[in-house]
């Protein structure tokens, strides 16, 4: 107020001197000036909604829908024009001017560079601890429909595991390895302000406007006792206003058809091979005698061998399929009210049989400013999920039945049992009688109401609440491997629904003294309540196909079973934030948690954090080296606990059972196997990080390394006890593991002129995880598998060595075996191979990842390339281990190196030659290098897209997972380990065309 | 001029990897087929029934037989006229042939006839291929076993001795569900001990390793079955050697170890031919047979293989010595006096070589 009066005051001393020196009719034409113009973007496109203001005057305007002004500015003075998202441009007017332009550029320091930290934001350069963003910029060139796997390799220290390529299949997230033994390791999402641990499947990757990941516990302290395992912090577009008015459209259609389909014997029209493969089996395995049973080929197979009539079954079930996706998003505001819409369609088919994932999203903000002090908003996010998962068997039958079998009979309908000698039935009549559907919607819902008495002061709350809910149904028909053709449908039906109420009521103090002082300091006092409930049943033996619903006409009803149950939590927590200098930035943290889920007297816990940054390229010694554009050093320390343990886990249960008496049966409660216990703790998670963040050559080459050593604490295990009470185990807090490693983030600008650009990011992380005890007392848990020093998960087998040569035969018949079977290890060269030769062979998690994108732009076209590898990591694959160990007379196998007497391999055993220890055979590396996805596009120029009244068109092809490099026989490396009955999937490469739009 | 350019590489850049990742059919629809080994049977064959002497006494051979292979003969020549027609589209369908061709020969050879008397030292040789011979044991609740028990027998076979799928040796499974008994038996190049568990249905242990190839040579087998041990419950012994040591890992949908399930059913005893599944049968020798309701050591094992029992032993259940000519084939006692077992279908008493 005073400077404003100052001002007038100025300004009348002004008029007053014009006027004595000028003559007030001249004065008066040269004292204002008109000066109407245009305010647009970079690309120029009008602005509406830009301020224009005169500087150090309260007079000022506001641009129109097409981005004009009129305003009378003094002559000399200067004119301010600002809008947010892009940097203010100022302008001394000393003429008339009817026809300006003034073009405002991006405010990209303002828009990417601010981090979120959970209860607010920090600037990059002021940040502490470690905490990677993938922002919508990112989001938008990745034709994804799980936003999740745009994490692997673009995030350091973030292992995103696939269940299967099935469409809408689950994802798992494991931050900087796995602490846990009993629960879950997966992080905390938070989607805008509400803590959950739904996932982000639900999520349209077009509406997400950040993503950030909380990977060092000083960072996830704030979450307290559920950041132990990482937090993800999901900002969706409707949580952000900004002024203006935009329309944007993003969609793609894209083409999928299967790649690296598994090799069998016979495939590809060879089927001469599979019979020469099936009289090699069946002469070891049977004698040469046994080809003359008739089962050994059919008259028909004989009849289609003749004809050369082959059947190459994962090519002929299997089919391509289309994925497209259309998103409309509207944003837009005023100085009083920001809002922003969207809608959001996906559709995913896959390619085998009906598999499909369909979403449909919509979201709405809505922010409204009464005053410079008061504001509210709302924001609200919906999203329909139906997931048909497919049908079970229907693939694994493909790999199992031979090209020498066709699907048809002689009239060209479907046969049921196409192999008589087989057990396997026909997959396309498995996939007409087989569903599995789910039908589920997530709702989140939050409103907010913030004031601020002071500047820099604002209190804020927010009531959130989140809703999901979903339905699963599955039907097996009579006409299936299940029901062999021979009994009744059976109908299972399954429904959940979670509510999650979260009440935040946040107090931020923000204050910088004279560029020197800078601190931010947040209080949060929390409430949640999270409610749990459901209910399941099977019918077997149902009269008529009624897929999964009538199950009350079923002959026997069983498996009901229905649950409810409730945890709550309050929550206390406080963060400062302290800059000095610009140089020295402190961060302390502390939160204070209590849960409903443990015993009073454990139900609360403090778990605090700190962090010291140091801002080396401020300092006097460095502020002139040219070829160092930053560095900065951080070290930081917290704690943080996993609330991801079972509610009722301090609980003495009695379990249901069902005893016969008097004939009939009686429902009735007895002692559980285990035994409450009210000390429970929350698992407790120390970590220190180290990090540095640099940039060297006008920031060409930037990065950041980040090194851990994280301790896990207070591990919940069952201890066995003497079952004298009844009880067989009681859970006790004894455990104790570690995860070491180092994670390398660096871009570089390779080249750069005027047309041409090459820019690479790359992303490193090495984790080592390890047992350091598990029951107090530094003794292995052979049963388990659970060994000191060793990863939490292990594959403990005998080790392959290769197979038994003939010049090895006398050393091989000392162990009972003959050259063509599997040589295995014998560790203690006993010449038997018992359970004293089984080591550790390796954990099934990589040694490393490494993810690398290159983009090329020139002129208007911009070429990308991602790649992605792990490396290293022993996993367990029943697939492998199937169709290369078994020896079925009927069914088919993978076409590897089997030996011969004449073909000496030292891969795969020979062919029918019964070999024992046939399960090292799934024991498998899982390395591999992908090079994920190829964009090409093109923006239009703006020439263009004046003319069509755009603000932006972008049209790009793409195409995922076109190159592949692995060892791993089946489909795709990133999959092994799928379930071969339930989830077994082929590996889609997609063709996709897509535009972004923005009106 | 650049765009287009870049345009156009490309797009020959796609080609070119489209073109490569198509994989040429290389596989061939038709092979040639040889029939000789039916031509050089066919002689051999009729040379022999040229030759042979028939009659009933020592030194020729039985009608019934030389019609037998004369039926061989007239299967052969079909073969031949078929492969003349084309009819046979893979070296296997005339070999199937050639097969049953070797196989009646070796039938017919078998069938010369040399009477030995009863109670002359002899090997016994069943043929059990196809199921056409085997030895009964009776039933006997006993022959199950429990918590321990130990199978202990000689046996030689010659090459060929089992086909299509398992040769069952000695055994009294079950494979009704659940799995109820024990064998022992061959599959592809193993021998192995299987037995039933349960209560679960489909569920079985089953371990072996590469069986002896010393066609010709007497083996002593020797399975073990000992639930008192923690681990290496199951074990054989080969020769008086450690076979093989396995730890009973089965378990049910539910992770509960399974328990060993005696055969319940039907409590037969066989050798050469499981007495449920008769397709699992073999042809060879068989010389001594004891079961034990005890599990014997390995030391126990090798003194028994250089001993011999009187029937009164502690924990013997059984003991036949087939090393001379019985006296009826269908009520052969065994030392304990408790049991009888009786020949069925093809035999025959070789005379013993030293």
């Amino acid at each position: 107020m005073e400077s404003m009066k100052n001002n007038i005051i100025k300004i009348r001393s002004f008029f007053f001197l014009l006027l004595v020196l000028c003559g007030w009719g001249s004065v008066q034409a040269q004292q204002m000036l008109t000066v109407k113009g245009v305010v647009v973007d970079a690309l120029k496109e009008p602005l509406p909604g830009a301020s224009v203001q005169v500087v150090g005057m309260s007079t000022g305007t506001v641009t129109d829908l097409d981005g004009n002004f009129t305003i009378q500015v003094p002559k000399g003075k200067t004119i301010a024009v600002s809008f947010i998202g892009y940097v203010t441009q100022e302008l001394t007017v000393n003429q008339n001017q009817t026809n300006l332009t003034i073009q405002l550029k991006d405010d990209s320091k303002q828009l990417n560079e601010v981090v979120v930290i959970g209860y607010g934001t920090v600037e990059k350069k002021d940040l502490t601890g470690s905490i990677q963003s993938v922002t919508s910029k990112e989001l938008s060139k990745l034709v994804t429909t799980d936003v999740t796997e745009t994490l692997n390799g673009r995030v350091g220290g973030v292992l995103v595991n696939k269940t299967s390529n099935r469409p809408g299949s689950d994802t798992k997230i494991e931050i900087r390895g796995i602490n846990s033994f009993n629960f879950s390791n997966e992080p905390l999402y938070v989607i805008d302000g509400v803590p959950s641990q739904t996932g982000m499947r639900h999520l349209n990757s077009a509406d997400i406007e950040s993503i950030d990941i909380l990977k060092d516990a000083s960072s996830s302290a704030i979450y307290g006792s559920r950041g132990a395992n990482g937090v993800v912090i999901i900002t969706t577009k409707g949580a952000n206003k900004r002024q203006g008015f935009n329309i944007d459209y993003s969609g793609y259609v894209g083409f999928k058809t299967p790649t690296r389909i598994p090799e069998m014997i016979g495939n590809m029209g060879n089927g001469l091979e599979y019979v020469d493969y099936r009289t090699a089996l069946w002469k070891k395995k049977y004698g040469d005698a046994s080809l003359s049973r008739p089962d050994f080929l059919t008259d028909d197979e004989k009849r289609r061998i003749k004809h050369g009539e082959y059947y190459d079954w994962l090519r002929e079930l299997s089919q391509n399929a289309l994925t497209t996706s259309h998103s409309v998003s509207a944003t837009g505001g005023t100085d009083k009210l920001s809002f922003s819409f969207g809608l959001g369609y996906l559709k995913d088919d896959g390619m085998i049989g009906d598999e499909s994932f369909e979403r449909i999203t919509a979201n709405i903000g809505l922010e409204y400013r009464f005053s410079d002090k008061f504001k509210t908003g709302v924001n609200s996010y919906v999203s329909l999920n139906n997931t048909n998962e497919g049908a079970n068997d229907a693939l694994v039958n493909a790999y199992f039945l031979p090209p020498t079998v066709s699907p048809y009979d002689k009239d060209g309908s479907y046969l049921f049992n196409c192999q008589p000698t087989s057990s396997k039935i026909n997959p396309f009549v498995q996939i007409e009688n087989n569903k599995r559907e789910k039908e589920a919607n997530y709702t989140n819902f939050s409103g907010y109401l913030e004031y601020q008495p002071l500047k820099g002061l604002s209190f804020k709350s927010q009531i959130a609440v989140q809703y999901d809910s979903d339905v699963y149904g599955e039907w097996v028909g009579t006409m299936t491997q299940a029901k062999g053709g021979l009994n009744a449908p059976e109908a299972y039906r399954k429904e959940g629904r979670n509510m999650n109420w979260v009440w935040d009521n946040i107090i931020t103090y923000d204050k910088t003294w004279k560029d020197i002082h800078r601190l931010n300091v947040i209080g949060l006092y929390s409430a949640q309540k999270e409610t749990h409930k459901g209910s399941e049943m099977r019918g077997d033996g149902l009269p008529y196909n009624s897929d999964w619903h009538a199950i009350e006409t079923a002959e026997e009803i069983r498996d009901v079973k229905s649950y409810y149950w409730e945890s709550s939590m309050l929550s206390f927590m406080g963060r400062a934030n302290y800059t000095l200098l610009d140089r020295y930035l402190f961060t302390i943290t502390g939160r204070y948690d209590g849960t409903s889920r443990l015993a009073t007297g454990n139900q609360w816990g403090f778990m605090p954090s700190a962090a010291i940054g140091w801002q080396m390229k401020n300092e006097n010694f460095l502020k002139d080296v040219d070829w160092l554009n930053s560095l900065k050093l951080r070290v930081s320390w917290g704690r943080s606990g996993n609330n991801s343990i079972d509610h009722d886990i301090t609980w003495t249960k009695l379990d249901l059972a069902h005893y016969i008496y008097g004939g009939k049966g009686e429902n009735a409660f007895g002692l559980g196997d285990r035994k409450g216990n009210k000390n429970l703790r929350w698992e407790m998670t120390s970590e220190w990080n180290y990090g540095i963040d640099f940039g060297f050559l006008n920031n060409r080459i930037n990065g950041t390394i980040d090194v851990y050593n994280r301790t896990t604490k207070d591990l919940i295990f069952a201890r066995s006890v003497g079952n004298l009470n009844g009880y067989g185990s009681i859970l006790e807090n004894v455990g104790t593991s570690s995860n070491k490693g180092i994670e390398i983030g660096l871009n570089t600008v390779n080249i750069s002129t005027k047309d041409f650009t090459w820019k690479t990011n790359l992303t490193f992380s090495l984790n080592r995880n390890k047992i350091v005890d598990l029951y107090g007392d530094k003794k292995d848990d052979l049963a388990n598998r659970w060994f000191i020093g060793q990863p939490m998960k292990v594959i403990y087998d005998l080790e392959k060595v290769g197979i038994w040569q003939m010049e090895d035969k006398e050393l091989a018949a000392k162990y009972g075996q003959v050259p063509g079977h599997i040589r295995v290890a014998d560790l203690d060269d006993n010449y038997v191979i018992d359970e004293r030769d089984y080591k550790v062979l390796g954990t099934p998690s990589p040694d490393w990842t490494a993810g690398m994108t290159n983009t090329f732009a020139y002129k208007n076209w911009d070429l990308s390339f991602y790649m992605y590898a792990r490396i290293g990591g022993i996993y367990n694959d029943d697939f492998t281990y199937m169709f290369t160990a078994w020896d079925n007379e009927h069914w088919n196998k993978l076409n590897v190196n089997y030996w011969t007497p004449e073909n000496r391999s030292n891969e795969y055993q020979q062919i029918g030659a019964q070999s024992y220890h046939t399960q090292v055979l799934g024991k498998i590396s899982g390395s591999f290098l992908k090079i994920q996805n190829i964009t090409l596009g093109y923006t239009l120029p703006e020439i263009w897209m004046k003319k069509m009244k755009m603000k932006n068109a972008r049209a790009y092809i793409n195409v995922q997972n076109p190159f592949t490099f692995t060892d791993y026989l089946g489909p795709d490396p990133e999959t092994i380990g799928e379930d071969v009955y339930k989830s077994l999937s082929l590996y889609p490469m997609t063709f996709t065309f897509g535009v972004n739009l923005t009106f | 001029m650049r765009t287009r350019f870049l345009m156009k590489l490309c797009l020959f850049g796609l080609l070119v990897w489209c073109i490569s990742s198509c994989k040429s059919d290389n596989g061939d629809s038709v092979r040639p087929v040889a029939l000789e080994c039916m031509y050089t049977h066919l002689t051999d064959m009729t040379n022999m029934l040229d030759t042979a002497k028939i009659g009933t006494s020592d030194g020729t051979f039985p009608l019934a037989n030389a019609q037998n292979l004369q039926k061989a003969v007239e299967e052969l020549q079909i073969g031949i006229s078929k492969g003349m027609a084309g009819y046979f589209v893979l070296q296997y369908e005339i070999d199937n042939y050639c097969i049953a061709a070797e196989k009646a020969i070796a039938e017919f050879q078998d069938s010369y006839q040399q009477t030995l008397q009863p109670g002359t030292p002899a090997e016994l040789k069943i043929f059990g291929i196809d199921g056409k011979g085997r030895i009964e044991f009776g039933s006997d609740p006993a022959y199950g076993g429990g918590n321990t028990f130990t199978v202990e027998s000689w046996v030689k076979y010659e090459s060929g001795f089992f086909e299509s799928g398992i040769g069952s040796f000695l055994s009294t499974f079950d494979g009704n569900q659940p799995n109820e008994g024990w064998m022992i038996n061959f599959l592809g190049s193993n021998l192995r001990t299987t037995i039933g568990m349960g209560p679960q249905e489909g569920r079985v242990l089953e371990e072996g390793r590469a069986y002896p190839d010393n066609f010709g040579k007497w083996n002593h087998v020797v399975a073990v079955w000992d639930n008192t041990l923690s681990e290496g419950q199951l074990k054989m012994y080969v020769n008086g050697e450690l076979f093989f040591s396995k730890t009973n890992d089965v378990k049910n949908d539910a992770g509960v170890l399974q328990k060993y399930m005696p055969n319940t059913r039907n409590q037969n005893m066989w050798a050469f031919q499981e007495p449920t599944d008769n397709s699992r049968c073999m042809t060879g020798f068989i010389k001594k047979f004891r079961m034990w309701s005890t599990a014997k050591s390995a030391d126990e094992i090798k003194s028994l293989m250089n001993s011999d029992v009187t029937g009164t032993e502690s924990g013997l259940v059984c003991a036949w010595d087939f090393t001379t000519v019985a006296e009826d084939i269908t009520n052969i006692p065994d030392k304990t006096g408790k049991h009888v077992a009786k020949i069925v279908g093809n035999y025959k008493w070789f005379k013993a070589e030293n």
